[in-house]
């Protein structure tokens, strides 16, 4: 796989993980009774 | 090693992008809710299995975590006492409600339904949502935005469970009965982790747990 295509799905991968986090942090809570602390930039303050 | 291994994915990923430590925690949480998850539900599955329970013990986990989503609830103290809780609940469970009949009478299974609806809708009233000390629910509007949701997976399942009912009548085929008091099974527990009661019987058990060596 070149550079070009790793670079690729880190992109992708990021974008996943962000949008689960964002998901995540705008339910109140997600599958499983296990609530880690929420990052700063998606803190209700 | 949840924990871990989120971050360790998380900082790959800000490495190769050049991500500041703000943006890789926002991945390290987003990591950690996949593989979360994705134990939890292999819990399920396995104890399910074991315990020839697969169909009810997914759906009353399926069913409990759509409506934690939104209403909330009691947290265990670690993500594998939160992962085997939530199984063995789930599994154990399924396995009263065989052995209660819920699943094979249907007077039983109509009361179940009945008292599960009912019970649900109060504590999602009274209680939710409920938030936590590391992710506390600060705005009013928020508040009622997640209350809405709550009720609205109710609703959902209300329609799910009359045309279950519906189709049953229709050809007696007992997986929908089973599907029916899974349903319930799962709203009534998550809803009654809501309460005060709820509360103080998660927090027992996740005590108890690390008393036998669980972390």
């Amino acid at each position: 796989m070149t550079t070009r295509g790793i670079k690729a799905l880190t992109i992708l991968l990021a974008s996943i993980l962000t949008f689960l986090a964002q998901t995540t942090s705008a339910s109140a809570c997600y599958w499983g009774l296990h609530q880690p602390k929420e990052p700063k930039l998606l803190r209700e303050e | 090693m949840i924990e871990k291994l989120s971050g360790t994915i998380a900082s790959m990923i800000a490495l190769s992008l050049d991500l500041d430590d703000d943006n890789k925690d926002v991945l390290a949480y987003g990591a950690y809710s996949i593989i979360q998850t994705l134990w939890s539900i292999s819990l399920v599955i396995i104890l399910g299995l074991i315990f020839g329970v697969l169909f009810e013990a997914f759906i009353i986990s399926f069913a409990g975590a759509l409506l934690r989503k939104y209403s909330g609830g009691v947290h265990a103290s670690s993500p594998n006492k939160c992962a085997i809780l939530g199984a063995v609940m789930s599994v154990g469970q399924a396995k009263f409600s065989i052995i209660l009949g819920f699943n094979s009478i249907e007077k039983l299974n109509f009361l179940l339904c009945l008292t599960s609806y009912i019970v649900t809708y109060y504590c999602i009233y009274k209680y939710s949502p409920i938030d936590s000390a590391n992710k506390p629910i600060v705005k009013i509007e928020t508040r009622t935005r997640l209350k809405n949701a709550s009720l609205k997976v109710v609703h959902f399942f209300l329609i799910l469970t009359t045309v279950s009912y519906l189709l049953f009548y229709k050809n007696y085929n007992y997986q929908l009965l089973s599907l029916i008091s899974s349903v319930s099974v799962g709203q009534l527990s998550q809803s009654l982790s809501l309460t005060p009661l709820g509360h103080l019987a998660i927090n027992t058990l996740s005590r108890t747990m690390e008393e036998i060596g669980v972390k």
